[in-house]
């Protein structure tokens, strides 16, 4: 070998080493390119790349790695056989796909580009590799069978991060609580504003006297003929009365204690005294065994009947009289 | 049913009229205990027994004797003490060395009004002795059975105080008394009266006022005052509500209750509610009357748990607050 033979190996053998080393850069696109001029056909060439989408993925996230064949003539110019699965250090195969499309050129003429997408999860910290992977396709023209081969590529697993995907950005908290306490006070503002207008408002009263008229008028007969029962519904009308009137346990206690409690409570002679007449009426007419008489029930339904009334007429008088204060 | 009240007030005013003289006649020499003297009463018109509490010197011997006085009855005091026998109660079978035979002496049980004092100073064979005499209104000396006299009433007494060495009345046998009064002190006005009456040394004498046999009589008036379905569901409810007091209400007592009152605490409250009436002269039983003479029947019936007795919390607390929460009819 002349030394200029040995020259023209060295500049062959150093560019070779240059496009070696060129195709191992992790990251950079390979462009491989197949030469069809040797069919009877038109020439066509075809561009292969096999590229990452980052050479440093994080742990928690998954390395996109792409191999991208075109060619300018219709799509179905060359059938690609299935792809075996590239081998992998440190990466495992999460899902693959692909993709085809036409670019238009503008001369007519169309770029047909058919990606194919794999997703790898990496397995731990470190770096990981796909290892070359050899494609095979067929022109359909002239029928011969081409092999390319994707280059080496490396990829750096780093520190997981956190993710953001799912996460609501603060300010939308922010606004939603806003909201809450708006809501929450604007509710409380009208309850007490309701509640002031309603203390600030008079009462509307219903006095136990005007309760317990409408109830005698509603729930005794004078005119029954079951005396009987009529003088005990009556009684026990006339008892809670009391109770409610004079905030007494009526309903608990006998004539006798009714009374004396009515006298502790300092009320006038005279109602405690027309009120032991009418409960000794009733006490006669409920336990002696005897029926009381149509006239007899009137004149106590006529009693009872015009106590209350007298004490309502008093709850009117010490209303106006307050309203006049 | 329709009652004939008005010919059973007729018999009450007729009957009843006795109550104002012995009153007036027991008030010559007692000094208030109005209340006692009213109990008494109840317990001959209904044919009971009382017992009594009440610390020494409230004059309950001098009572029972100036009732019995008033109505011309025999009357006994018997103290009991450690050392009583059942024969010193009862009586006993002497045997006549001349004749060569037995002779039965009556004990001092054989009076109308019996003053048991102490009753808890004797030991049990004793008390049941009496107590067996009260329930049968009879007793057996030898093989010979003797009625006792109509009207018999005990009045056994219990000092409060003086625990010791005692020998406290099992409930089976309180539960015979119809009546447990509780004699508390006079009042200022009538302690000033009394220690003028009885410094003065002009005791007035008793006049008897009527015979035991009208006390017998107007025990059948008694019988006749109508008690009404109501009234008697009254009772009753007041009773269970000693062993239920959560049916009615009253769930806060249900740990403060170890037995509630027996149905012999009903038949006592009808027969002394209606006794109660009687005094009143009235031909028919009202809550009142119920309401009035209850406490007295339930008091010594209803046991209270060792939580009651830890809470300070009485029998006589629980009674009155069923009293205070059963609705009258």
């Amino acid at each position: 070998m002349t030394a200029h033979q040995r020259g023209l190996w060295g500049i062959q053998w150093l560019f070779l080493l240059l496009v070696q080393l060129w195709g191992a850069i992790p990251g950079t696109s390979d462009t491989l390119v197949a030469d069809t001029s040797q069919s009877d056909t038109a020439p066509v060439e075809i561009h292969m790349e096999a590229y990452v989408e980052s050479t440093r993925v994080p742990l928690n996230q998954q390395v996109r790695f792409h191999v991208r064949l075109s060619w300018i003539g219709p799509m179905g110019r060359f059938q690609v056989d299935p792809i075996t699965q590239p081998h992998l250090t440190n990466l495992v195969l999460q899902g693959s796909g692909s993709s085809n499309k036409l670019e238009p050129l503008g001369n007519g003429k169309f770029r047909a580009v058919k990606t194919l997408t794999y997703l790898f999860k990496p397995l731990e910290l470190g770096m990981a590799y796909i290892d070359p992977m050899d494609i095979h396709y067929r022109d359909r023209l002239n029928g011969q069978e081409y092999t390319l081969r994707a280059q080496r590529v490396a990829v750096e697993i780093v520190e997981p991060v956190a993710t953001d995907q799912h996460r609501v950005p603060a300010q939308i908290y922010i606004v939603l609580l806003t909201l809450f306490f708006v809501t929450i006070a604007y509710f409380l503002w009208r309850y007490f504003r309701l509640r002031g207008r309603r203390q600030a408002e008079p009462m509307e009263q219903v006095p136990p006297s005007a309760e317990y008229l409408k109830k005698l008028a509603q729930e005794i007969d004078p005119k029954a003929s079951n005396l009987g029962s009529m003088s005990y519904k009556l009684s026990l009308l006339f008892r809670e009365y009391l109770s409610r009137e004079f905030s007494i346990p009526a309903l608990e206690a006998s004539s006798s204690e009714i009374v004396q409690t009515l006298k502790v409570r300092q009320v006038p002679g005279d109602e405690v005294s027309r009120v032991e007449t009418i409960l000794t009426t009733m006490d006669r007419i409920k336990f002696s065994g005897v029926q009381p008489g149509p006239l007899a029930f009137a004149q106590l339904y006529q009693d009872v009947q015009t106590f209350i009334e007298e004490r309502y007429q008093l709850w009117q008088k010490q209303q106006v009289i307050s309203k006049e204060v | 049913m329709q009652v004939d009240i008005q010919a059973i007030h007729e018999r009450i005013q007729a009957k009843s009229e006795f109550v104002e003289r012995i009153t007036g006649e027991v008030a010559k020499v007692i000094v208030g205990q109005r209340y006692m003297i009213e109990r008494l009463l109840i317990g001959l018109l209904s044919n009971g027994h009382i017992l009594l509490e009440g610390v020494p010197g409230l004059a309950k011997t001098m009572t029972v004797k100036t009732l019995a006085s008033a109505i011309q009855a025999k009357f006994q005091r018997i103290q009991f003490t450690p050392d009583l026998l059942p024969a010193d109660l009862i009586g006993t079978l002497i045997y006549n060395q001349r004749t060569g035979e037995f002779t039965t002496r009556k004990g001092p049980i054989f009076a109308n009004l019996i003053l048991a004092d102490e009753i808890n100073r004797s030991p049990a064979k004793v008390q049941s002795a009496l107590l067996e005499a009260m329930q049968e209104r009879q007793v057996t000396i030898g093989s010979q059975t003797y009625p006792l006299e109509d009207p018999f009433l005990v009045m056994a007494t219990q000092n409060p105080i003086e625990q010791e060495g005692t020998y406290p009345l099992p409930e089976a046998q309180v539960d015979r008394f119809m009546l447990k009064l509780k004699v508390t002190y006079p009042s200022k006005e009538e302690e000033l009266e009394i220690i003028r009456r009885m410094a003065g040394g002009d005791h007035q004498p008793v006049n008897p006022v009527v015979r035991p046999e009208d006390i017998v009589a107007a025990r059948q008036v008694v019988n006749e005052v109508y008690m009404d379905e109501k009234i008697e569901r009254y009772i009753i409810d007041l009773v269970f509500a000693t062993r239920e007091p959560e049916a009615y209400g009253l769930s806060e007592l249900k740990p403060l209750i170890a037995f509630g009152a027996s149905p012999r605490a009903s038949i006592n409250l009808k027969l002394a509610a209606k006794a109660h009436a009687f005094l009143r002269r009235r031909g028919y039983v009202t809550p009142e009357d119920v309401k009035a003479i209850g406490l007295d029947v339930l008091r010594h019936r209803v046991i209270v748990t060792y939580e009651a007795e830890a809470e300070d919390v009485s029998a006589e607390d629980v009674v009155q607050q069923i009293f205070n929460h059963v609705e009258v009819p």
